[in-house]
């Protein structure tokens, strides 16, 4: 029997041609749109990982690090850029791959193929397709992984069709490195074992060495686990010294197992089977996911396919059915990951090809011209491009350039020299800038987390200057462990020594609050001492594509607000405000009002429960809801000003302030008896501040009169005096002497309006 | 089979030559924008932004054009800034031109000069902010040094050894597959032994390669 058997199309090197083509459009397509620096999420670890070897989160991808390194010596543009690259490769030789599995699939048919260009038709939309191009612009494993799915695909077509068992044996080679790039292909296990054992040829192999099951069965076990001795990467690489991420420390068998198996999140992929009531939402999230104008259009192709496929070759139909099935269910709740799903992408369009093919077997029997009939299939694709043209890649950059490293590198750089940084979500960037730009290596970073891989990392960075030392063996949880006291210990020390400590974004305060129960009987000195970094990140936005920036931050919360993994999406409001926080203040100062108003809106729009009541932290809520005001007063929309204020002063009547300033606003719309009773409220209670009381004798004198006012500040000034404030008697005296020298140059409303958005409000609410 | 890949093989290099020709030719285009970008910024007296400028070209490094001059530019920036005595904000130029280079580290190091002009400089003004203004020219000498060899230090060591283990996976993957296909594969040899016999060569590279992966992966 031949290596591969031979059939009316297989050596037709056109089709071979278009398939480099497309890929090669595919590549420029998706290099074109890639991350240029690190990424976020999960990008600067891959991307530090890659260029270490190191070992990275459960569950470690040692396939993909090995891989991707050959991309980080390409002496070419940043290291983040590489590997971004690496991940547009693996597609661009996916999409290749595919197109060599759609043509063997349809060829299982060999008394009657589909001519090339049906074949091809589809390939389009799967280039185009946002989960593919999501995952090809980005740092991440998602492109090798579905690059290996192709591969294996392929190797259980070519046996399915009889090709020899090698291509049985190639496939548990394969499948073994697959699941060191991803570990949860191996959950795809049943789908492999069906096409092996049950999948059994049309035709002998008829060449080669023919085995029993038991036989084939242990030699397929032993390729296997061949393959997946790549993880072998995990345990030396763990056990060498001066790791920039040694995720999990998986140099025991303990750890090691841990690691593979994703301990940390072990219950998290099962957690929504487990509530009928978080099923069916998930399940509504999903469904709408699916109504999709174009997943309609493919769904009568892939029945189609399904039913060519079934009435043919029923395990091969059932096999591509499971793969669906388990990757729906394991993925369940990634409603905003698109390239999670990858094997359901993937399953759905080889359906739709196939059924594609059926369309083209049936024009083929119908009375048309040659010509025509091979328009047709162009014609698909075309409009596969076109209907997946309005996508509008670029506004969906969901890396959005250089925002990724810019957000931190001014704090970074300009912290003192010897500083300590602590760090909470966005360490894998301090990662990404202490080990691929080499930022700053005086400067030691502290990770500190309640959540992710606190219990995971070894807790620091090391600088060289550090006056206590920290061991690199330890990890674990902070509170009333020893890596707590160790921290402790390590903070204290640096302290005394007189070295700057600066907490960076997203520290949670209650963080800080750990180290109180950590270890009484040490002198927590440091916990009052910690600064928040003076430098902003605003600097960098001054350039002009702050707007892209805006809208950028924007969309990003649309996508965090649908909930990714549950502990991310109970931070994402706390989180994204305080990314969102210093852009805001820039924008007030500069004018960009409407924008940042629309990302306000939308922020509030986006994290709030049935009830409309908001599930951000109080203090959040605060600031986000006086950002507002200051908005609309700015945009001289004072009857919503009004109203946005109202709502401040409800979520916290106890403040006067809000008071007074709900009277400014008043005042500034004319409403001056509604005016005069807030700011009387304030003065009720904070009988001695001098800013309500000199409001109040302006609104007597301007809308009662001027006799009103005086007398109103006579009587404060003689309560002052009475109660021993000769000090804020004497303020008052001035105050009344200035209501009664015109003109008068306080009541005006722009006076207001630069009270209010002068903002001594957010002074008393700051995080 | 051999015919398809004898025909596919010719078709996969030119393929890689014309990406690699848009991929140089982007970079370029782009480290170009970010230049011209820098240098406007700098003219409105907008240093942060010239920086930045200047860091996002360097991002599009190439060993030739745009990337190299913009590295020239940005070493010239600070010195100029230093000269005028505003060192603070020379120290972020440095930074930059210093990042920038490092982060486009491959299997040598882009513009050593530079980065070994910008190490000095930003060392010398780290240990004068660090002991202040009170301190002497020997005692900042003295903490320069100290922040010279931090900041000398190349975080990318033995890249040899990283490209051994590299070459030992590639090797033992290969020859994985080319043991399955010498036993399996569509050979006239009949019964186990002579198939095994056949498949000695690949599986030497695989023992060898598996050996490579693993010394390279310790050492590294």
């Amino acid at each position: 029997m031949k290596f591969i058997a031979k059939n009316t199309i297989t050596d037709n090197i056109k089709y071979e041609y278009i398939l480099l083509g497309l890929s090669l459009f595919a590549l420029i397509f998706y290099t074109l749109c890639a991350s240029p620096s690190l990424g976020w999420r999960d990008g600067p670890e891959l991307v530090v990982t890659a260029a270490y070897l190191d070992v990275a989160h459960p569950a470690g991808f040692p396939s993909y690090n090995l891989l991707a390194k050959i991309l980080t010596w390409l002496p070419l543009g940043s290291i983040g850029f590489r590997v971004t690259l690496f991940s547009a490769l693996a597609t661009g030789a996916a999409i290749f791959l595919l197109g060599l599995l759609i043509r063997k699939i349809h060829c299982l048919d060999k008394d009657n193929p589909p001519s090339l260009l049906w074949l091809a038709a589809g390939l389009p939309f799967f280039v185009l397709h946002q989960g593919i191009w999501a995952a090809s612009v980005e740092v991440e494993v998602y492109s090798l992984n579905l690059l290996f799915m192709v591969g294996l695909l392929y190797c259980a077509a070519s046996w399915f069709e009889g090709q020899g068992i090698i291509w049985l044996y190639f496939g548990g080679f394969l499948y073994g490195l697959a699941c060191g790039n991803h570990a949860s292909l191996s959950l795809y296990l049943p789908v492999l074992l069906l096409l092996t054992f049950w999948g059994q040829p049309k035709t002998s192999p008829g060449q080669g060495l023919s085995h029993n099951f038991l036989i084939r069965l242990l030699i397929l076990s032993i390729i296997f686990i061949v393959g997946l001795s790549v993880y072998l990467l995990l345990i030396v690489r763990s056990g060498t010294d001066a790791l920039p991420v040694d995720f999990g420390r998986t140099n025991t068998l303990t750890t090691f197992w841990d690691h593979i198996t994703d301990a940390k999140d072990r219950g998290f992929h099962t957690k929504s089977l487990q509530s009928i009531h978080e099923l069916s939402y998930y399940l509504g999230v999903q469904f709408e996911n699916l109504t999709s104008p174009l997943v309609w259009l493919a769904l009568p192709f892939m029945l189609w396919g399904l039913r060519y496929l079934w009435v043919r070759y029923q395990i091969l139909s059932v096999a591509l059915v499971l793969l669906f099935a388990i990757n729906m269910v394991f993925f369940f709740y990634w409603i905003d990951g698109v390239a999670a799903f990858m094997p359901t992408i993937l399953v759905a369009f080889l359906l739709m090809s196939l059924g594609l093919g059926q369309l083209g077997r049936f024009l083929a029997k119908m009375a048309m011209p040659a010509m025509a009939r091979s328009l047709v299939p162009v014609l698909v694709a075309v409009i596969g491009l076109g209907l997946l043209g309005h996508q509008r890649f670029g506004e969906q950059d969901t890396q959005s350039g250089f925002w990724s490293i810019e957000l931190f590198w001014p704090d970074l750089s300009k912290l003192p020299p010897e500083s300590v940084a602590i760090y909470s979500d966005i360490w894998f960037h301090g990662l990404g800038l202490q080990y691929v730009y080499l930022a700053r290596p005086d400067v030691s970073i502290v990770f500190l987390n309640s959540v992710g891989g606190s219990k995971y990392i070894t807790p620091l960075l090391p600088g060289k200057f550090p006056m206590a030392v920290f061991p690199r063996t330890l990890n674990g949880e902070y509170l009333n462990t020893q890596t707590g006291n160790y921290l402790n210990y390590f903070l204290n020390a640096n302290f005394q020594a007189g070295k700057p400590v600066y907490i960076q974004y997203t520290v949670e305060p209650s963080i800080a609050s750990i180290f109180f129960y950590t270890k009484p009987d040490l002198d927590l000195i440091w916990l009052g001492q910690i600064q928040q970094n003076p430098a902003t990140s605003l600097e960098a936005y001054k350039a002009g594509d702050y707007g892209r920036y805006l809208e950028w931050l924007n969309r990003f919360m649309l996508v965090m607000a649908k909930g990714d993994d549950p502990p991310l999406a109970k931070k994402a409001p706390y989180y994204l405000f305080i990314v969102m926080e210093p852009i805001i203040r820039y924008a007030l100062e500069n004018g960009e009002y409407v924008l940042t108003e629309k990302v306000i809106q939308t922020y509030m729009d986006s994290f709030k429960d049935k009830n409309g009541k908001g599930l951000f932290p109080y203090n959040v809520g605060l600031n986000v809801q006086s950002d507002m005001v200051k908005i609309l007063v700015r945009l001289n929309r004072l009857n919503e000003a009004e109203v946005a204020m109202k709502r401040l002063v409800a979520m916290d009547p106890s403040k006067p302030i809000g008071y007074y300033l709900l009277g400014l606003i008043q005042e500034a719309n004319e409403k001056s008896t509604e005016a005069m009773a807030s700011i009387r409220t304030a003065m009720e209670r904070d009988p001695y501040d001098v800013h309500f009381i000199r409001r109040y004798a302006v609104l007597l004198a301007k809308y009662v009169t001027l006799a009103q006012g005086v007398k109103f500040l006579d009587e404060r000034s003689w309560f002052f005096a009475s109660k021993g404030f000769t000090g804020f008697s004497m303020v008052i005296d001035d105050f009344r002497a200035c209501l009664l020298t015109p003109p008068e140059d306080d009541g005006n409303k722009e006076g207001s309006l630069n009270a209010i958005t002068n903002d001594p409000y957010r002074s008393t609410v700051a995080l | 089979m051999k015919k398809a890949f004898k025909r596919i093989i010719p078709a996969l290099f030119a393929v890689a030559a014309v990406y690699l020709i848009f991929l140089g030719t982007m970079m370029e285009l782009r480290a170009h924008a970010e230049l011209e970008k820098a240098r406007l910024s700098i003219k409105h007296g907008d240093l942060d932004s010239g920086n930045r400028h200047y860091f996002q070209a360097l991002n599009w490094y190439a060993p030739w054009g745009s990337s190299q001059r913009a590295a020239d530019e940005l070493m010239s920036l600070a010195k100029e800034n230093m000269r005028h005595g505003f060192k603070q904000e020379a120290y972020q130029s440095l930074l930059r031109l210093r990042g920038g280079l490092l982060a486009a580290r491959s299997f040598y190091v882009p513009r050593m000069d530079l980065i070994e002009s910008a190490n000095s400089l930003i060392s010398l003004y780290l240990a004068e902010i660090r002991l202040g203004p009170g301190a002497s020219h020997e005692a900042i000498t003295a903490r320069a040094q100290e922040y010279l060899q931090l900041y000398s230090v190349e975080k990318l060591p033995r890249q040899s050894w990283y490209f051994f283990a590299v070459l030992g996976f590639f090797l033992w993957v290969v020859a994985g597959f080319w043991v399955i296909y010498a036993i399996y594969g569509p050979t006239r040899a009949n019964g186990l032994r002579m198939r095994l016999k056949m498949a000695r060569i690949p599986m030497a590279i695989f023992v060898y390669g598996y050996a490579l992966w693993i010394v390279g992966m310790s050492v590294a």
